[in-house]
């Protein structure tokens, strides 16, 4: 019955999101309505309020919290469904704002640096005809195009400032496309032509097949359609150029230095570009040199604070731009903490593209270093893969799971830890961990305050019913139950099993609960 | 076993700085505080202390090290209080030193949490200490805000006190105190911050005191005054905008409203708006409209506007002695019209905004609602009077169209403001009545013109609506359907006799103001041409509706018969009666009374006067009186002679036209309108009591006054009467048990 109401209720917001009904609109969400949830035409009421162009109805769904995230497909398809420019200001408003906050989005991040105005440096200019100059990042272009990166390694190494003949309004877009800033919507038909040529001469993939088409269309429904797929392509393939840029630059210009060593080589004149060298030293004692991007680390929240306030580390990285330009000169050397290379590459992976591509081997490692680094979101999907991991139990101590849960404070592993002991209560009823376990869990009730109860203990009777398919009537059920037959089959002795067990560690503790 | 032979995960040792006891730990975060502190970070490595305090909280010694920071600030904070705040002195200068260390302090905290972010979110979070940055804020309030709080307070408000006095907003001083009520701001205790708890009630009661002494209204002229407050008033506008937030400034702007504004300036606010009302001055009116924006004081002000309208409207004269009764009411009336229109025009200009009106005047623009109020309590007051007056001003506009040969628009436009009065005339009875006998009177004798009535009536309608104006529309109907009935009258006759313009009116007689036919009227015996005539069209009119009763009305008609004198051709009009009488002479020489008498079958006394107007008064002396041998005998005067080719013969006081004298014509009027009234409250009486059944005496008289309030105003003596003669019919009786309550006996 629940579920149906929520269904009606869901189907009515979206009519509300259509008509812009807002004070019906602002009824339902309090229901609880999941407000990014989508119609049976696969339309979010985001996009919905949208298309329709209620702004109001826009803003409130994002206050009250649906998400427009760029990077995926659907946020996309509501900046660019839009009705007007305001609502997609809004959009884009939020879709940053809130991806600060939690989810520090690759196209978001990527579209941010190029209009941070700090003291990040920009290591290329360009200067169109009319005289207006445009900064970039040396390392994003050629990550972005081929023929780019090849021209900075040849007729532009040396030169800061480079002519170009190319329009500044063309040049504007085209430099705002390469760092994901969404402006396929303000391109005016006379700048097609002009676009189509230079993106073609610098071989950017699927841009001019989008152009032509896009020319060729009237209908603004069918185009806002073809600019979101296309958004949504161009940013895959962002992302995919971006890993391959930290692969074959970033990774192969890296050097390693041995325990004794000084480092002799500076990293600053590699193809990669870089403002920083991030070191990283593994558990032989070798030190590994990364040559790397601060616009990029900027996304991790421990670099961002490390350059907000004037420590060593800033200052020399200030000294260092102001001295020398772009290529040569020592680097600020930035320190990770002690890992493996492979751990130290996932992160580098992630931050410049996104890449969660982790594995269980590692996922501890990760998950300590991005605790470090408080990036709450690679935290997230690290637990998710560990959690998803067959291997990794099989190669792990549930309890290590467990403690690390709550040292790093993730709910999700704990959560985890708790129902696999549950499943496995039997193997591990004899294990003098899961005593110390439940005691360290029952410690940890000073923490909580809110209730007197061992969450981990909680955690495994909830798991148990779980086990069983049992809802806690069931339970009350089957106490009064005799035949023994039917008890058995529907595996209630089983369970009866389980908690007795859990029961009995109880009392060796002489903890009532 | 699965226990066995797993990958073990190691946490701390792995990531931290391993190796490090607490006390070293704490001795490098230490000489990092004092190294911000000295604002020297150059060697400061962010990533050497953030690993340390990392390290710190993973071996759970993030209790440890809380205490150990705040411990160590205080230090710090103590140390800034006896250097920096030693001076006691309560001028700008301690005011600049408090804001600069508070700027400082905020700026070490802010690194210092920045630092200690790790601790912030796996420490303070979850055991629900307060972040280092809003701990580090907390001590500030504790060590330095609160110790200092009496000199920082008294040394800001007289600071403050010292800008106002030199009416110079010095930017230097507002941003410093806006450094400091942002520090205000921002420290709080557990319910509010320390700005709402402490300083800004001391600001809200320096500010009041301050304003209460710096002017003395009663030096000053009400317009000086006006302009010293107005210039105050804006200078603390914009200094509080210069370091308050919104709803500070808002508070202080109601101090000073309550201050200057209502507690000073509200003393002259009469004399102030009668003086811009005196002016014409809108821009002045206005300005003070807008001072106080708070409706109690508007209604005032509106009060003003009003009681000075009313102060002109009544040196309006009533009555100036030397003039007839005619002339009073038309210069009244358009004295009154001129008022209206002038101060409706000035009124316009303001803009009042939106405000309630005690009364039922709701939906109308507030100068209207205001001017009606006015009038309608001044006409009130003035009784039934001005009723007849306007309805003799409207009267005087109308026959202006024929005399003066106005233009239609003139006229109209004439009229036009003086229907807006007819809207706030409390006898609006009186005022239908004078009107109906002024228009019958102008339409018979066609002094005007018909378009003119008919769109007046129109306007009548919109005002006072349909109920007052249904009879004026039928006495319209009958004058037009009459010239219609005369041109198919004449049609149908073949012999119509040239020398003899009949003009019939034809009228509804419940609707016209005639209390009756003359009895006369049926005696008479005209001239045999008129009668022949009058014969002939009755018997057209009875062919065509038959239904109906024709029954002459000689006493309203009018006779014109040109006649050739000695000294020219003369038109002369005549009373039927007269016209009759002055025809006999086309058969006859000489005359005696008698014989009159006996021709024309009119009373005896009314021929007498009828003869006497003709033969005595100098402008129509057509008859002339010989004695022979005391046989009085009268004959046509052939000297006649008058500067005008139209001569009227006036329907003097006679018997005939009407039994009294002008004087006592008023009270007939009033008469009547009581008669009515009583009528129309028997009605309404008799209609509550048959819904209610039993009422007492109160209520019957409230819920009659209500009902007949659109039409007049109630006395409770005439509801007397009314319940009186009610009484006696038997409609209603008195209960038994409780004189005060009637009951329904229908």
């Amino acid at each position: 019955m629940a579920s149906m109401s929520m269904d009606k209720n869901f189907e009515e917001l979206c009519y509300s999101c259509r008509t812009g009904d807002i004070d019906n609109l602002d009824r339902l969400i309090s229901t609880g309505v999941n407000l990014n949830g989508v119609d049976k035409f696969d339309n979010s009421p985001l996009f919905l309020a949208s298309l329709c162009g209620h702004e109001e109805v826009v803003k409130l769904l994002l206050q009250r919290g649906a998400v427009c995230d760029r990077d995926r497909f659907e946020g996309a398809r509501c900046i660019y469904g839009a009705l007007n420019e305001a609502i997609k200001e809004t959009l884009l408003s939020y879709d940053i704002s809130k991806a600060v906050d939690v989810k520090q989005s690759f196209a978001t991040h990527v579209s941010s640096i190029y209009n941070e105005e700090s003291f990040l440096s920009r290591d290329i200019s360009f200067r169109a005809p009319n005289g207006q100059l445009f900064t970039a990042h040396r390392f994003l272009l050629c990550a972005r195009s081929e023929v780019l990166a090849e021209k900075m390694t040849n007729e532009w190494a040396k030169i800061e400032i480079v002519p170009i003949e190319v329009h500044s309004d063309i040049f504007e877009i085209f430099l705002k496309f390469l760092y994901l800033i969404p402006i396929l919507h303000q391109i005016e038909p006379g700048q097609y032509e002009e676009l189509i040529k230079l993106s073609s001469d610098l071989s950017i993939e699927l841009l001019p097949e989008f152009l032509d088409k896009a020319r060729h269309i009237a209908d603004p429904t069918k185009k806002s359609r073809l600019m979101s797929d296309y958004q949504y392509k161009f940013t895959e393939i962002a992302r995919n150029q971006l890993l391959l840029f930290v692969n074959n630059c970033i990774f192969s210009s890296a050097v390693d230095v041995a325990e004794d060593e000084q480092q002799t080589t500076s990293l600053m004149n590699c193809p990669a570009y870089p403002d920083i060298q991030l070191s990283v030293k593994n558990r032989n004692g070798t030190t590994r040199v990364y040559p790397c991007h601060l616009a990029i680390l900027n996304r991790a929240k421990y670099f961002k604070v490390m350059f907000t306030n004037n420590f060593k580390e800033k200052l020399t990285y200030v000294k260092a731009k102001d001295l020398s330009g772009h290529n040569n000169g020592v680097a600020t050397q930035l320190t990770l903490p002690n890992c493996e290379f492979e751990v130290a590459e996932i992160i580098l992976r992630y931050l410049y593209a996104d890449s969660t591509d982790i594995s269980w081997m590692y996922a501890v490692d990760v998950l300590l270093l991005a605790d470090i680094l408080l990036e709450d979101r690679l935290k997230t999907i690290t637990s998710t893969i560990i959690t998803q991991s067959k291997e990794f139990i099989q190669e792990h101590n549930v309890f290590d799971v467990l403690y690390l849960s709550w040292e790093i404070g993730v709910e999700r592993l704990e959560q985890f830890a708790a129902k696999f002991i549950a499943m496995h209560l039997q193997e591990l009823y004899k294990d003098p961990e899961i005593e110390k376990a439940i005691l360290l869990s029952s410690e940890r009730i000073s923490l909580r305050q809110e209730t007197d109860t061992i969450e981990l203990v909680d955690d495994i009777r909830y798991y148990l019913l779980r086990k069983y398919s049992f809802e806690p009537d069931d339970v009350e059920l089957f106490q009064n139950q005799d035949d023994l037959e039917y008890l058995k089959e529907v595996g209630y002795l089983e369970y009866r099993k389980d908690m007795e067990m859990l029961e009995s560690i109880l009392t060796d503790l002489e903890l009532d609960v | 076993m699965i226990t066995n032979k797993k990958i073990k995960i190691i946490v701390p040792e792995k990531l931290g700085l391993s190796g490090q006891s607490f006390e070293q730990s704490w001795k490098i975060i230490r000489h990092a505080i004092d190294h911000i502190y000295n604002d020297d970070m150059a060697d400061l490595s962010f990533e050497q202390v953030y690993r340390t305090i990392y390290t710190i909280v993973l071996n759970r010694k993030g209790p440890i090290l809380y205490n150990k920071l705040k411990t160590y600030l205080i230090q710090k904070l103590c140390f800034s209080r006896e250097t920096a705040l030693r001076n006691e002195a309560r001028n700008y200068e301690f005011l600049e030193t408090m804001a600069e260390l508070w700027e400082k302090q905020c700026h070490c905290f802010k690194i210092i949490g920045d630092l200690m972010m790790y601790m912030d979110k796996v420490y303070c979070k979850p055991n629900r200490h307060l972040e280092v940055y809003d701990m580090c804020l907390d001590l500030f309030r504790i060590e330095i805000l609160q110790r200092c709080s009496p000199s920082l307070i008294s040394a800001l408000t007289s600071d403050i006190e010292g800008i106002r006095s030199s009416g110079f907003v010095d930017a230097k001083h507002t941003s410093i105190w806006r450094i400091l009520i942002g520090m205000m701001e921002t420290l709080h205790d557990n319910r509010d911050n320390f700005f709402l708890t402490d300083f800004e009630p001391v600001l809200i009661s320096t500010t009041e005191e301050y304003y209460d002494r710096v002017i003395d209204i009663k030096l000053l002229t009400p317009i000086q005054s006006l302009k010293k407050i107005k210039n105050l008033k804006q200078f603390e506008n914009v200094l509080d905008s210069c370091f308050l937030n919104a709803d500070s400034q808002n508070k202080l702007k109601a101090v000073l409203g309550n201050v200057l504004i209502w507690g000073k300036l509200i003393n002259v606010i009469e004399d102030l708006t009668h003086e811009a009302m005196k002016l014409s001055d809108e821009k002045l009116l206005q300005e003070i409209y807008d001072l106080f924006s708070e409706e109690k004081y508007r209604i005032t002000i509106i009060e003003s506007i009003k009681s000075y309208i009313a102060q002109i409207a009544m040196k309006i004269p009533f009555k100036d002695g030397g003039r007839k009764k005619g002339q009073n009411a038309i210069s009244w009336s358009s004295g009154v019209v001129n008022l209206f229109h002038r101060q409706r025009l000035f009124l316009d200009k303001i803009k009042f905004g939106f405000i309630r009106f005690n009364n039922s005047t709701v939906n109308k623009p507030a100068d209207l609602a205001i001017l009606h109020d006015v009038f309608t309590a001044y006409f009130s007051k003035e009784g039934p009077l001005p009723s007849e007056y306007i309805s003799t001003y409207v009267d005087y506009c109308m026959k202006r169209a024929n005399e003066d040969g106005l233009e239609i628009v003139e006229i109209k436009q004439d009229l036009l403001e003086s229907t807006e009065i007819i809207e706030m005339l409390s006898e609006k009875d009186i005022f239908e009545k004078k009107y109906k006998k002024q228009l019958s009177r102008r339409l018979l004798q066609r002094k005007s013109n018909i378009e003119i009535e008919r769109w007046m009536v129109r306007m009548i309608k919109n005002a006072l609506g349909t109920f007052f104006t249904s009879k004026l529309e039928i006495m319209l109907r009958d004058v037009c359907l009459s010239f219609e009935i005369l041109q198919a009258f004449r049609d149908s006759r073949t012999n119509s006799i040239e020398y003899l313009n009949f003009v019939p009116q034809v009228l509804t007689r419940t609707s016209w103001p005639f209390q009756s036919t003359n009895p006369i009227d049926d005696s008479i015996s005209l001239p045999p041409r008129m009668s022949q005539i009058l014969a002939s069209f009755e018997e057209y009119y009875s062919s065509k509706y038959e239904e109906r009763m024709l029954k002459w009305a000689h006493h309203l008609s009018v006779i014109e018969i040109g006649c050739q004198f000695n000294n020219g051709y003369y038109e002369i009009s005549f009373s039927v009666y007269a016209g009759a009488i002055f025809l006999l002479f086309e058969d006859y020489e000489e005359l005696t009374l008698e014989e009159i008498h006996e021709l024309t079958h009119i009373p005896k006394e009314d021929v007498k006067f009828l003869v006497t107007s003709m033969s005595t008064m100098p402008k129509c002396k057509i008859l002339k009186k010989s004695s022979d041998s005391g046989n009085i005998k009268f004959s046509v005067n052939y000297f006649f002679s008058s500067s005008n080719r139209k001569v009227k013969v006036p329907v003097i006081a006679g018997p005939i036209s009407s039994h009294k004298s002008d004087n006592f014509a008023r009270q007939t009027l009033v008469d009547t309108d009581e008669n009515e009234k009583c009528m129309e409250i028997n009605a309404t009486i008799v209609r509550i009591m048959k819904e209610e059944g039993r009422f007492s005496h109160q209520q019957l008289l409230e819920e009659t006054m209500r009902q007949t309030r659109s039409r007049f105003d109630l006395t409770p003596s005439v509801f007397r009467r009314s319940i009186q003669l009610l009484l006696e019919k038997e409609y209603i009786q008195r209960d038994a048990d409780d004189a005060s309550y009637y009951h329904c006996l229908f």
